[in-house]
């Protein structure tokens, strides 16, 4: 039987950084938030490492949490009520010497959506997750998930509909 | 058209890739993170106290302060009580005592002892017979002594019948407070068995919560 590779948050981060990132990106409005978002996750994963026992385990709480974290981000007054004109620059010489992420038609038009509707959009095409994993994670109903899927689903083709008649 | 629609998304998203930047940050983050718990962990670790991450700690600790709260509760109650009782009956007995030795001391003497010692002459007296002449004091001196020992002898029995009395009137008063003290000593041995009996089944009761939780 091979030996199972300890689990810590350092190789939870070379595993799942992209998946979180991505995720992150979907639900916040800036680049700026999602990295905030990236570091509390993966900050909190520190106090929780031990308690789980297989990746599988590490990928279900990195999706909850960070579904969570946005969601709580939203709730906050400031959050709610105030919005960005346009997405922050990253310059080079403050050490964020990456570039934004390309922005595609259909990756804007899901940023369009509403957050509750992002993140079931994404888990749901991106990451490949069921229905019913998406309501264990997001802890709602599955028939909650199915309506709030399709009403995403009419909105994206309202919003891309709207954009391609532009 | 939705699926190609979504299959765009997903390219588009497989293009995202997290920042080598960040990555690097938040893995500094999380090393400042692993140091920060790490220094919090120590001082208990060296105290010898179980770790909180198991979750018995947590548990356990208020469990264990609320079972000594109970039991100190318990036995603060009991043993107040107890008290209480014990100083108002004997209060009460030492009040009965008194007025019993009073009330026969009165009945036999029909005078107090210090009247009839005062009746018979005092030393005082006695040595205001030393002014008269030498003889008439020698005289005077041997019936004068004699009825002084007499009286002397008087006044004891006297007051030996008193204490007598007293004693008497005192031994019926202890004979019926002995036997309340012996009712109500019954009663409290009763009442004590019953709560060390509660007590005992408690704290068992709460050290196999307490061994259950830690296995």
């Amino acid at each position: 039987m091979p030996k199972e590779e300890k689990i810590t948050t350092e190789k939870a981060i070379d595993r799942y950084a992209d998946m979180v990132y991505r995720l992150a990106l979907s639900q916040m409005k800036n680049t700026t938030d999602a990295d905030d978002l990236f570091q509390e996750v993966f900050v909190r994963l520190v106090s929780h490492i031990q308690e789980l026992e297989s990746w599988e385990h590490v990928k279900a709480w990195l999706i909850r949490v960070t579904v969570n974290c946005a969601k709580k981000h939203f709730g906050q007054y400031w959050n709610k009520n105030v919005d960005f004109l346009e997405e922050p620059e990253r310059l080079a010489d403050t050490g964020g010497a990456y570039e934004l992420p390309e922005e595609h038609p259909v990756r804007a038009a899901v940023r369009e959506l509403p957050p509750k509707y992002r993140s079931v959009i994404h888990l749901y095409y991106f990451e490949e997750l069921t229905v019913a994993e998406i309501a264990r994670l997001t802890g709602q109903k599955e028939a909650t998930v199915k309506s709030q899927m399709h009403r995403a689903r009419e909105m994206l083709k309202g919003l891309l509909n709207e954009e391609h008649s532009l | 058209m939705e699926q190609g629609r979504m299959e765009q998304y997903n390219r588009e998203t497989s293009q995202i890739h997290a920042p080598e930047e960040l990555i690097r940050k938040t893995k500094e983050a999380v090393r400042e993170e692993e140091q920060r718990i790490a220094r919090a962990e120590l001082p208990q670790k060296t105290a010898g106290k179980r770790s909180c991450r198991s979750g018995v700690y947590r548990w356990a600790l208020p469990a264990a302060a609320a079972v000594l709260v109970i039991l100190i509760g318990t036995s603060g109650l009991f043993f107040g009580r107890g008290k209480d009782r014990t100083l108002s009956e004997s209060a009460a007995d030492t009040a009965a005592n008194e007025t019993a030795a009073e009330n026969d001391m009165e009945l036999q003497l029909g005078a107090p002892p210090e009247a009839a010692a005062a009746d018979a002459g005092t030393p005082i007296e006695r040595d205001g017979s030393h002014d008269t002449a030498e003889e008439a004091a020698a005289k005077e001196k041997m019936p004068a002594a004699a009825a002084e020992a007499d009286s002397l002898r008087e006044a004891d029995v006297v007051q030996e019948d008193a204490a007598d009395s007293v004693q008497t009137a005192g031994g019926r008063a202890t004979e019926n407070s002995q036997a309340k003290n012996d009712f109500a000593e019954e009663k409290n041995m009763e009442e004590t068995d019953g709560l060390l009996r509660c007590l005992k089944k408690f704290a068992e009761m709460a050290y196999r919560l307490l061994a259950e939780t830690v296995r």
